[in-house]
Parts: C-alpha cells; sequence; structure tokens
C-alpha cells in the first residue's frame, strides 16, 4: 500500500520536469525579444536604448545557455519564486495565491452540479430504461455534448442574467456570482457522469447480488441504497476525479466569459500581453495542480475497495 | 409492469435514413459555401445587426453581413481544420500505437508513459501552452490541437495491434522470415485501420468544438477568417442588442456536431453488434 | 398417493421484446412440484429453463412479458404486484443464485447481507439477528460463523459463498427451493460440497425444490423427478429412474450420449434461435429419426406411463 503510493509519487516526478520544461520554453521559444517586451512595459516613453535593452537582457540573463536560464527558473519555482510580472511588477506567485481560490471555488461548484446532474439523470435515465424518460434524456445528451461551453455560458447569461436578471452577468463579487458559471461548467462536463451512472446501474442491476437481494424479497429502493449505491460509488469516485480535471480545464473558458478573477482569466491575458513569466508561472502551476489531482485518484482509488486495501485474497 | 416500446431494427435503419440524409444537406451547404454564397463578405453599414428576416435567415453582424452565409463558411474553416488536425493526429497515433503494441517491453512502457501524461491534461489548457509557446495564428491552432489529438488514436492502435500480433497469420509471416517493418506494414496496419473509423468519426466533432472554443478565446482561427468560435465572440458583445447573433451559430455548430457524432455511433454499432446486445 | 401440489405451472409463456423480434423464451409450458419433491429441470444454455425459475420469482428483465399461471400453495401468483411478490421471494420461496462467486455483493460485509434476509423475515433485533445469523451458518456447517459474519465476500470461497447463500434461504420458511445451476463451472470436489448443501437445506426445511441445472449427471443423483427443456418447451417428463433407464427423446438420448463416460459424442448442429423458431419439432433439423412428420407438425406431449411424458412423433 504504502509501496504503491510511493511508487505513484516517485513516477510524477518526470511528468513535474516535462511541465517545467515545457512551461520554460514559452519564453526561449516565442518569436520576439522579451528584454524588448519587458522594457516596453517599464519604460513605455524610453524608446529602443540598446544600453537599457543590454541592461534588461542581463537582468532576465537571456545570455545564458538554454539549460542554465531553466536551471536558474526551475531552482526558483521549486523555492516558491515564480519571479515578476513584466506588466506589473508583481511576484508571480502572489498574484498566483490570490486567484488560485476562485478558480478552485469555480471548479468545485461546477463539479458538484455536474455530479448532482450526473446522478439524477443517469439514475432516471437506467431506472426508466427505454422509456420515453430514458429517450428524452439520451437525446439531449447527445445535443448537449454538441454544445461548446462558451455558447452555453453566453445563452445562460442572456437568460439568465440580462432578461431575468437573477445573477449578475460579470464579475465576481459574492459566491452567488459562482452559480451560473458553476452551472454551465458542471453542465457541460456531466455528459459523462450521466452515461457513466446510467451504464453502472444498469450493470449492476443485473448482476448477481442484486438477483440475489430481489430473491430475498428486497425492493427495488432497498436494493439501490443499500446494494447498487456502493457499488456504483467506485466508477463515481474515478470519474469525478477525472471531471475535476476537466473542470479546471473548462474553468479556463468559463472564467473568462464570465470574468471571474481565477487564474484562467489571468493567464489568458498574460498570453495575449506577452507577460512570459505570468503564463510560465501559470502554465506550471496549472500542469501541477492536474498531477496532483491525478495522484490523487490514484491513491484514492486504493482505499475504497476493500478487495484492494486487504491486499491479499486470503480465504478464510 | 412499465410500458415501453422496442425500436425495431427496421425503425431504427429508417431513423438513421432521415439523419444522415439530414447531415449530407448541411456537409453539402458546409463544403460548397463559397459557391453558393460568394457574398457572404459584404460589408454593407446600412444592415448593421437586423434581426432574422426572410432575406437574412439568421440576422446581419455589426458589419451587416449575412449571418447565415456566415456561419457556413465559417463551418467550412472549422470542418476544413478539423480533418486536418484527425489526418495528422492520425498519423501519429497509428505510428505510435503501432510501435508501442508491436515492440512491446521498455518502447512500450515509455510510449505508455508519455500517452498518460498527454491524456491527464485538459486539451484546453495543453494546446494554449503550446500556443503561447509557438504564437497565435492558424497554423498553431492546428500544430497544437494535433499535438493533444493523438492519443486517443495510439491507445485504440495499441491494443489492436498486440491483439493481431498474436494473430495466426503474423505469427506465420514471422516465422517465414518477414521483418517487422513488413509485418507490421502488410499485415498489421490494414487490420488495425477499420477499429479506429468510429473513434476517428467522433474525433471529426470533437476537433469542431475545440477549434471553435480556443477561437473564441482569441488564440484559434484568426480575422478575416470566418469561423464560428470567431463568429460568436464578436456576437458576444452585442448580447444586449442582438442575441439572436447568438442562436443561428449555436444551431448549426450544434447540429452539424451531434450528426457526425450520430455517425461515429453507428459506425461503431455496425461494427460491434455485440454492445447491442449487451443492453437487452 | 395423493400428496399436496406446492408448484403448479400450467401454459406458461415468456418472451423477451427485442430490437430483432420477440425471444419466446419459455412456451406454453406445464410442470407441477410436489410437497417434499425435488424436481431436475434440464437443458442446454439458453434454452430458457433460468427463465422459468425467474418467471415463477417475477424477477425477470424489465423487456420481458409472460402470461400463463402460476400456482403456488394454492394463490395464483401470476397477477401479483411486485410488493406481494416480495411476501413470498425471500419467505415462501427460497433461492440458491447460479454463480455464487457474484451473487454476493463484494462492497457488504457478510453480516449485512445475512440480516436482510433475517430482516425481511421478521423484527429480530440487534443481538437476536446476530444469534440467529449465527444459527443459520451453524446450520450449514460453518465452522466459524463469527469469523465470516465480519469479512467481506471475497474472503469466501466459492462454495462457502454458496452455504451463505443457502444460508439465506433457510431464514425463512420455504415450501419451494429454487436453485439455479448451482454447479455451474464448479470443479468435482466443490459439487459434491454443493449436493451436501442441498441435503443440508432439505434437512433442515422439508421443502420442495426446482433444481436447474445442464449437468445430466448432478441431476440423476440428486432429483426425484426430471423435465427436460430443449428451445424453450418441455421435451421429456418423468421420474428419476424413468429418465435415466429409458429416455425417449432422441435429445435426451443425444445427452446422455454426449456425457464423459459414454465416449463424449456431441449431438450434431446448434439449437435453433429463439426468435426464428422452426416448423414442426423444434429438434427436428437435428434428429436422426426425424420424418416429413416431423418437419411439418409440432409434437404435443403424449404419456407413455402414468409418469412419463415425451414430445415426440417417433417414440
Amino acid at each position: 500500500m504504502k509501496k504503491i503510493i510511493i511508487n505513484r509519487m516517485l513516477m510524477i516526478v518526470p511528468t513535474v520536469i516535462t511541465i517545467a520544461f515545457l512551461a520554460f520554453s514559452i519564453m526561449y521559444f516565442s518569436p520576439g525579444n522579451p528584454a524588448e517586451i519587458l522594457m516596453r512595459y517599464r519604460n513605455p516613453e524610453g524608446g529602443t536604448d540598446p544600453a537599457a535593452l543590454a541592461h534588461y537582457e542581463e537582468m532576465l540573463g537571456l545570455d545564458d545557455p538554454f539549460f542554465t536560464q531553466f536551471e536558474n527558473w526551475f531552482t526558483g519555482v521549486l523555492g516558491g519564486d515564480f519571479g515578476e510580472s513584466f506588466k506589473t511588477g508583481n511576484p508571480v506567485n502572489e498574484e498566483f495565491f490570490y486567484r488560485i481560490g476562485y478558480t478552485l471555488m469555480l471548479s468545485f461548484t461546477g463539479l458538484a452540479f455536474s455530479l448532482l446532474i450526473g446522478i439524477t439523470l443517469g439514475f432516471l435515465s437506467a431506472e426508466f430504461k427505454d422509456s420515453w424518460i430514458d429517450n428524452f434524456l439520451r437525446f439531449t445528451q447527445s445535443i448537449k455534448m454538441s454544445i461548446p461551453s462558451f455558447w452555453l455560458a453566453l445563452f445562460f447569461i442572456y437568460v439568465f442574467a440580462t432578461q431575468l436578471k437573477w445573477f449578475s452577468a460579470f464579475g465576481y463579487n459574492s459566491p452567488k456570482d459562482l452559480i451560473l458559471p458553476g452551472l454551465v461548467l458542471g453542465l457541460s462536463n456531466s455528459s459523462r457522469m450521466v452515461r457513466l451512472v446510467r451504464t453502472c446501474i444498469l450493470e449492476e442491476k443485473s448482476s448477481g447480488y442484486v438477483y440475489t437481494a430481489r430473491v430475498k424479497g428486497l425492493s427495488e429502493i432497498q436494493i439501490f441504497f443499500k446494494h447498487i449505491l456502493k457499488n456504483i460509488t467506485l466508477p463515481i469516485i474515478t470519474l469525478t476525479g477525472v471531471s475535476l480535471v476537466s473542470m479546471i480545464g473548462g474553468s479556463l473558458i468559463i472564467e473568462n466569459i464570465f470574468g471571474l478573477p481565477g487564474i484562467g482569466t489571468y493567464l489568458v491575458s498574460a498570453i495575449v500581453a506577452k507577460d512570459y513569466p505570468v503564463s510560465m508561472g501559470f502554465l506550471f502551476a496549472y500542469g501541477i495542480i492536474i498531477v496532483l489531482i491525478n495522484l490523487f485518484i490514484d491513491v484514492l482509488y486504493q482505499f475504497v475497495d476493500p478487495r484492494v486495501r486487504d491486499g491479499a485474497n486470503a480465504e478464510i | 409492469m412499465r410500458k415501453f416500446k422496442v425500436k425495431t431494427k427496421k425503425q431504427q435503419k429508417n431513423l438513421i435514413w432521415v439523419w444522415s440524409g439530414l447531415l449530407f444537406i448541411l456537409l453539402t451547404l458546409i463544403i460548397f459555401s463559397p459557391y453558393i454564397f460568394p457574398e457572404s463578405n459584404t460589408i454593407n453599414y446600412s444592415l448593421q445587426l437586423q434581426k432574422p428576416s426572410i432575406l437574412h435567415w439568421f440576422g446581419t453582424d455589426e458589419f451587416g453581413r449575412d449571418l447565415f452565409s456566415r456561419v457556413f463558411n465559417g463551418m467550412r474553416t472549422s470542418l476544413m481544420y478539423s480533418l486536418i488536425i484527425e489526418a495528422i493526429a492520425l498519423i501519429i497515433g497509428l505510428i505510435i500505437g503501432l510501435l508501442s503494441g508491436y515492440m512491446g517491453g521498455k518502447v512500450d512502457g515509455f510510449l505508455n508513459y508519455i500517452m498518460n501524461v498527454f491524456q491527464a491534461f485538459p486539451t484546453t489548457i495543453a494546446a494554449i501552452a503550446l500556443i503561447a509557446v509557438l504564437g497565435t495564428g492558424d497554423t498553431t491552432l492546428i500544430i497544437a490541437l494535433s499535438v493533444m489529438g493523438w492519443v486517443a488514436y495510439a491507445r485504440i492502435v495499441r491494443s489492436e495491434t498486440l491483439i493481431f500480433k498474436e494473430r495466426d497469420f503474423v505469427l506465420g509471416a514471422r516465422a517465414s522470415g518477414g521483418s517487422s517493418a513488413y509485418i507490421l506494414g502488410k499485415h498489421i496496419f490494414p487490420n488495425v485501420l477499420l477499429p479506429i473509423l468510429p473513434l476517428a468519426t467522433l474525433m471529426i466533432g470533437h476537433g469542431i468544438m475545440a477549434i471553435a472554443s480556443l477561437s473564441f478565446l482569441g488564440f484559434g482561427v484568426q480575422p478575416p477568417n470566418a469561423e464560428i468560435g470567431l463568429m460568436l465572440k464578436d456576437s458576444a458583445m452585442f448580447i444586449n442588442r442582438a442575441p439572436w447573433l447568438l442562436v443561428g451559430p449555436g444551431i448549426v455548430l450544434a447540429m452539424v456536431v451531434a450528426l457526425i457524432n450520430a455517425l461515429g455511433d453507428a459506425i461503431r454499432d455496425k461494427m460491434d453488434p455485440q454492445k447491442q446486445m449487451i443492453e437487452i | 398417493m395423493q400428496t399436496e401440489t406446492v408448484l403448479k405451472i400450467t401454459n406458461l409463456n415468456t418472451y423477451f421484446q427485442t430490437p430483432d423480434g420477440n425471444v419466446s423464451a419459455v412456451c406454453e409450458l406445464d410442470i407441477e412440484i410436489k410437497k417434499g419433491e425435488i424436481l431436475g429441470l434440464i437443458g442446454e444454455t439458453g434454452c430458457g429453463k433460468s427463465v422459468l425459475g425467474e418467471s415463477v420469482l417475477k424477477v425477470l428483465p424489465y423487456n420481458a412479458i409472460s402470461t400463463g399461471s402460476i400456482v403456488f400453495e394454492g394463490g395464483e401468483l401470476m397477477g401479483l404486484k411486485q410488493k406481494q411478490m416480495r411476501e413470498i421471494r425471500g419467505r415462501k420461496i427460497a433461492v440458491i443464485p447460479q454463480n455464487p462467486s457474484e451473487a454476493l455483493n463484494p462492497l457488504v460485509k457478510n453480516k449485512k447481507q445475512i440480516y436482510e434476509a433475517i430482516d425481511h423475515n421478521g423484527k429480530a433485533k440487534g443481538m437476536e439477528k446476530k444469534k440467529q445469523s449465527i444459527r443459520l451458518l451453524q446450520k450449514m456447517h460453518f465452522k466459524e460463523p463469527e469469523k465470516v459474519l465480519e469479512s467481506y465476500p471475497h474472503r469466501l470461497s466459492g462454495g462457502m459463498k454458496q452455504r451463505v447463500l443457502a444460508a439465506m434461504g433457510l431464514c425463512g420458511n420455504p415450501s419451494l427451493l429454487i436453485a439455479d445451476e448451482p454447479t455451474k463451472g464448479l470443479d468435482a470436489i466443490v459439487r459434491s460440497q454443493v449436493i451436501e448443501t442441498l441435503m443440508l437445506f432439505k434437512e433442515n426445511t422439508g421443502t420442495a425444490m426446482m433444481l436447474i441445472t445442464h449437468d445430466l449427471n448432478f441431476a440423476t443423483k440428486v432429483c426425484n423427478r426430471i423435465a427436460v427443456m430443449y428451445a424453450g418447451e418441455l421435451i421429456e417428463v418423468g421420474t428419476c429412474y424413468e429418465i435415466f433407464k429409458n429416455p425417449i427423446h432422441p435429445y435426451l438420448m443425444g445427452l446422455f450420449l454426449a456425457q464423459p463416460e459414454n465416449g463424449l459424442i456431441p449431438i450434431d448442429g446448434v439449437s435453433p434461435s429463439l426468435i426464428n423458431l422452426p416448423q414442426g419439432c423444434r429438434f427436428h433439423d437435428r434428429c436422426k429419426k426425424a420424418s416429413e412428420k416431423c418437419k411439418r407438425f409440432h409434437p404435443e406431449m403424449k404419456k407413455t406411463t402414468l409418469t412419463h411424458e415425451v414430445r415426440c412423433w417417433n417414440p
């Protein structure tokens, strides 16, 4: 058990280095001179003074070979120093810690909605398999899967913010402002959950132990809560982890549409503004968050199933 | 006993005809849009932000351009790029999947690890990272999405290769001294093509959606090229004044993607009838 | 000798609606089981014998429809609602499900699964429940019942799981036990354990049994009476002695010849699809004795002795 966890942790080391490498190459390989960009931000009216440019180049260490530059940046990152934003001059990690909360809140709201939608609709679909309810739900699912999340977001903004005025369309003032973006995020990432819950319930319903429970005289409701629910938890937990990753991915677009001050909004504007330290730091952070979530799912999985937990398959 | 109706095979088949006909019409409009709607880029400021009418089914945009024709123009870009992306992803996926499945051992272990890493990352974020490195533009968009798209193919190709590797005709070819390249090219490659067909179909829809999402953020297709995501990005600015501008592009995009997905599902069911049997 | 009839099935039809058409799994089936009797139901996989058991219990999949009459202890089951059926399941009719390795919920402790059966049969409280479970397990010859109660099913062997399942069946007051393929996929040692389990069960309850199996040898060892099914219908019914010593239907004779000790001679061909059943006798295209009549007309069950019935034109 411990061995497995340690093994998984060691496995992520090369991944982390690769992510760092990719993140770092943003500045190194991007067309244009980063020093020039930095100079223009620091001194908008300075013109092109070669001496000043040399100073900024020196400051960024652009003359060093690639690996020295990478090493400098990466050791800084490991020590929690992501450098300073070109644009604002603020330390990148400060910006990050200020914003990550919003992104996580949005992602978890989305996750909650996706679980709620997934379990409810999946259950209905399975319980009324092949009836009009099931057919209708499956039809709407396939339509929903073909609508990009940003369109759904715009539609919801129009209906619930512009027309009904239940929510504000833009920005973050109170936790209430997370409901609409969270709903969109959860809805557009719930298809897999709905399908998983439906298939799992149907599969369990035709399994041997449900048959046993039926012939024992248990009612369908008892069977669902006492037997099926336990068995579908494991796949749902696994998918929840995977969903959390897609929530983080989806939050990037949703944050931008709803103007939430999360890391996604900031990352997009940083990339557009060629604010390299921010792009590098934030992309690296995204990568690490995703790697950690995946690690967490792996480890969690070991705990939930008594068969895995017990390890040996010893008989009494 | 609950009431329900089981669709017979014949009813299912009729349904397939209906929506494949619809898909055919839409694809024709999309592919031949430059000839059907030659004036889609004509700017006319007197027709700014018009409501849908008989002349302009989806209304007009802020430059007075007819949205209906622009939607099909935009879908043409999406479809074309998506097909290019799928082609590149397919080639990478085939090569890596074949190598991974056929070589086994350390090569397989390493490639599998790479696949796991790629699959762990959401396409949007990874694609944006690549775009951040390579700069924004249509070519980078295609590169970024291709780089993220091959894993799904590689996985299937790998598992199919593992199956075919042990088949008699491959073992026979190896016993009679065929080189690895010969066996891979002549015996395994043709056999793994069919199983990836349903996935390839589904991925076209995925590609269209991904292109739209990135373009919406400003990292994808660049103006003056027309593209649905880009169009919706502009329409979003007029959400209060002209909300109908969202409707047309959304419906066409959703319809095309949904119909392509349905086609993929139909191919999968056709190739794997057992999957349906399980549902009985 | 007049003994009480526990279960009387008349004209039972069960079919499934599928996209390919209706699959008729059980066709115009008549059979009865008397008190204390063990009836063996024999047939190859897919001939509808398990569906028969499920029809009696009303635990068929949702796309199944069954008609006819099933009288259990004098009461008609056919029109009963699920809620009323639950009063009978687990109390009056016990079941040993097929495939014991999958018949227990892997994520629920054995104790809880047994308690559910006890709860269904009355209102035993806390300690009483535990005592009762231990008693039940002891009846099924478990040496350390406490340990079994506290563990998860994956700790039990296949034979042990089956005994746990049988123990659950014991806690009611069953007058009928339906055992579905209790020996399927088991090796010889476990198989003899199963026979022991069934006998234990009978000792403890004196119940009638419906033993669904494809294992002819096993059936002839245990049963009083045997019914043979082919493609959804009964083709031969008789006492165990009659079936074993004097099989009449060519299919049954074929089955005996296919036994290992008789040289494993297979029957040619495959069973007909239950969607497009052939005209005439359902066995005619695999039958060596088939005549023109067999191809045209469907035979009915005919009595050859008082207890022996067969569905064949050329007995």
